[in-house]
This record gives C-alpha cells, sequence and structure tokens, in this order.
C-alpha cells in the first residue's frame, strides 16, 4: 500500500503509469462533467452551473500539458537525462488524487452552498447567518482539499525527482518555479481557450 | 564468506592491500597494493554492478529484475558513476 501511495514512480513501470494516468485523468474528467467541476488551473477546481462535456477533459489536458512542459524545462536542467515520459507520468499520476475534490459537489451540494453564502454576503452582509451544518461542511471540505493538494505536490515533486534524481536545493527551486509557471500559463490558456 | 572491509574502522580511511597469500603453498606476498575502484563501493553497488553487466548493460531489464522503474535504475547507476568518478 505505502508502495502505491507513495512510492509509486519507484516501483512502476512507465507503461503501467502512463495506462493509469490516462484512465484515471479520463475517468476524472466525466466525473467532473457530471458533477459540474471545472479545473481551470493546475491547482484550481471550481463549481460552476453549466458545463460542456468537452470542457473538464480539455481543462485537464491544458493543465498536464503546462505541468509536463515546465517540469520537463526543469528536469532538463537538473539531469539532461531526464525523459519527457517520466515527467508527463508525474504529471497525469500526481493529479488523481486532486480530482477527488469535486465529489464535494455531489447533488451540487458545494455549489449551492457558495452560491448561498455569496449571495448572503453580497446582498446583506448585516444579516449574514450561516447554519451550522454548512459552517462544518465548508470546515471539512476546506481541510480535505488543503490535505489533498498536499498530496498532489508531495507526489509531484516525488515523480520530478525520480524523474531527474534530484538532489540539492537548485532542483527544488526550479520545481517551485516551474509549478508557479505551469499554474499562471495554464489559467490563461483556459481563461482564452475553453 | 566474511565481507571485505574497505574503509578503516578507526579513521575511515580506503584501506590498502598490505599482504597476499596462497592457499596452496602458503607463499605470501607483502606489500601496499590499492583496492581496485570497484571493490572500494558499498556491497549493495558491487551486486548492482554485477547484475548489470549479466543483464547486458540492459537498464530496462534490471528494472524488471529489481521490481524498480526504469528512471530509479538509472539513478543508482548515475549514483555509482557519481562515486566512481570521484575516486
Amino acid at each position: 500500500m505505502k508502495k502505491i501511495l507513495f512510492q509509486a514512480f519507484n516501483f512502476y513501470s512507465e507503461k503501467r503509469l502512463l495506462t493509469i494516468g490516462l484512465l484515471g485523468t479520463i475517468a476524472a474528467s466525466l466525473i467532473g462533467f457530471v458533477l459540474h467541476a471545472r479545473f481551470d488551473g493546475i491547482l484550481d477546481v471550481h463549481f460552476v452551473e453549466s458545463i460542456k462535456i468537452y470542457e473538464p477533459l480539455l481543462d485537464n489536458l491544458i493543465n498536464i500539458f503546462s505541468l509536463t512542459l515546465f517540469l520537463f524545462i526543469a528536469g532538463k536542467i537538473v539531469n539532461p537525462k531526464t525523459r519527457l515520459i517520466d515527467i508527463l507520468n508525474a504529471s497525469l499520476i500526481a493529479r488523481l488524487p486532486y480530482y477527488l475534490i469535486s465529489l464535494a459537489n455531489i447533488n451540487g451540494y458545494m455549489a449551492d452552498l457558495s452560491k448561498r453564502m455569496l449571495g448572503l454576503a453580497t446582498q446583506q452582509p448585516e444579516s449574514l447567518q450561516i447554519n451550522p451544518l454548512d459552517i462544518t461542511a465548508i470546515l471539512i471540505f476546506a481541510f480535505a482539499s488543503l490535505l489533498l493538494l498536499i498530496y498532489y505536490l508531495y507526489l509531484l515533486y516525488k515523480g520530478y525527482q525520480v524523474a531527474t534524481n534530484a538532489k540539492g536545493a537548485l532542483p527544488i527551486g526550479l520545481f517551485i518555479i516551474a509549478v508557479i509557471l505551469a499554474e499562471v500559463i495554464s489559467k490563461l490558456i483556459i481563461y482564452f481557450i475553453a | 564468506m566474511a565481507q571485505l572491509p574497505v574503509k578503516c574502522p578507526s579513521c575511515q580511511h580506503t584501506l590498502e592491500v598490505s599482504e597476499l597469500s596462497c592457499g596452496n603453498c602458503e607463499t605470501k606476498i607483502s606489500g601496499i597494493y590499492g583496492l581496485p575502484a570497484l571493490m572500494q563501493l558499498s556491497v549493495e553497488d558491487q551486486e548492482f554492478i554485477l547484475a548489470f553487466v549479466l543483464t547486458g548493460g540492459s537498464l530496462k531489464k534490471m528494472a524488471t529484475q529489481l521490481g524498480k522503474s526504469y528512471p530509479t535504475v538509472r539513478n543508482m547507476l548515475d549514483d555509482i558513476i557519481e562515486q566512481l568518478n570521484a575516486k
């Protein structure tokens, strides 16, 4: 179990990782469509009222492309032997747990809650009264989202570390820069294309 | 068989061979001989190199045999190369 959850990149072949990553991304995109989730940035999940079937998949493809591009450039700087397939697999596999955030919108719960909150806050901020159940749901959602985000970045770094044989501070710095650039570029591409 | 020590237990300096003996006629040769670079590696690294040679230098076959991913095995080889270059 430890191998699967924390050391997948050390033990599984690139073909297996690629297959799981691609199938997982397609499945998560379909679930995203059903649950009205847009992945508009490598670190973003938002719930929307209307959604087209291709949008979550296109979001994810753009996110994976951006992550792979910048991490591959960083990887080549760290170690010229870095292979594209290993970086692609890191981007595909690391994102899989993050897709679970979309499950918070089963029956449109989280989108509806956000809408109610925003409505209350903007129209009658003085009479803002929040149901304790909603507060609990928001706290659980925020905590789970944070944990999944940390796990996502952990897996991404582990994949990058194995792909590049990263040691020392430089690879970590380049990884952080690559993730920030990938976030900016993916958001811009999704904004203009999708 | 006992493992050949390569580091001095007192000061951690690399050991040298000072005596060789023939098991058949008990001839003994004394002198100062440096250990070959490969013998200065850890046992795990020596076993890795042996397996690497036996697979014909194929990292893919090594990865399958060891049950590890290709980049992990390549990183192990790169680390050994780095150690050998430092000697």
